[in-house]
């Protein structure tokens, strides 16, 4: 079985805007309360990420 | 290609969604990948206005029409009519139609539907061992 990517710990902080997360999932390496804003942030780090959204919580939606 | 799915914050073993790491392209512009939740359930793809900002895109003129939740409740979606691309593992795909909403829940501001990205590709959700199987036309 594959293993899930687990960012439960390091987004429970975060809750609301963006986050950039590492590549490799382990840390949180920049937030913004936009798109642009958390790029910008990234970019001024000199880091690369994928952005995730924040929220409160995740659970219980019907989409 | 495969995706383990995400474990996100939820109670207190967390939640676990289908989420993929997507690049936006739009003229000569992209952004870094973003998670985007791959959802069977939406007719369309939904993107927060966020993404039409963030690419300079006057959403606000845009055709805008209701949206429907599942619990029959509306929101406003501002109709995108051209293509744009998207980019999944480093391939490329041409999404035809979008809408924009200002009020997406938090947790889902980007999500690809069935019109057109489902028609581009063979989805198969493997929940049971945590893993997306997305393989591209």
């Amino acid at each position: 079985m594959e293993q899930p990517i687990n960012l439960a710990k390091i987004l429970k902080d975060h809750k609301s805007g963006w986050v950039a997360v590492s590549k490799d999932y382990k840390e949180v390496v920049a937030t913004g309360k936009t798109i642009k804003e958390v790029t910008e942030n990234l970019e001024k780090k000199g880091k690369e990420g994928i952005l995730v959204p924040a929220a409160e919580n995740y659970q219980n939606f019907v989409t | 290609m495969n995706f383990p799915y995400v474990k996100l914050p939820g109670d207190a073993s967390g939640v676990l969604k289908p989420y993929i790491p997507v690049r936006y392209h739009y003229k000569n512009s992209f952004t870094k990948e973003i998670l985007t939740l791959i959802d069977s359930g939406a007719d369309t793809s939904h993107f927060s206005t966020d993404l039409a900002n963030f690419f300079n895109i006057d959403w606000k003129k845009l055709k805008i029409q209701k949206s429907n939740a599942a619990n029959n409740s509306t929101f406003l979606a501002y109709v995108f009519e051209e293509p744009f691309t998207i980019e999944i593992g480093g391939h490329k795909l041409t999404i035809n139609r979008a809408n924009f909403s200002p009020d997406l829940a938090p947790p889902f501001p980007f999500i690809l539907g069935q019109d057109n990205f489902f028609d581009l590709c063979r989805i198969t959700f493997e929940r049971y061992k945590w893993n997306i199987d997305l393989n591209i036309k």
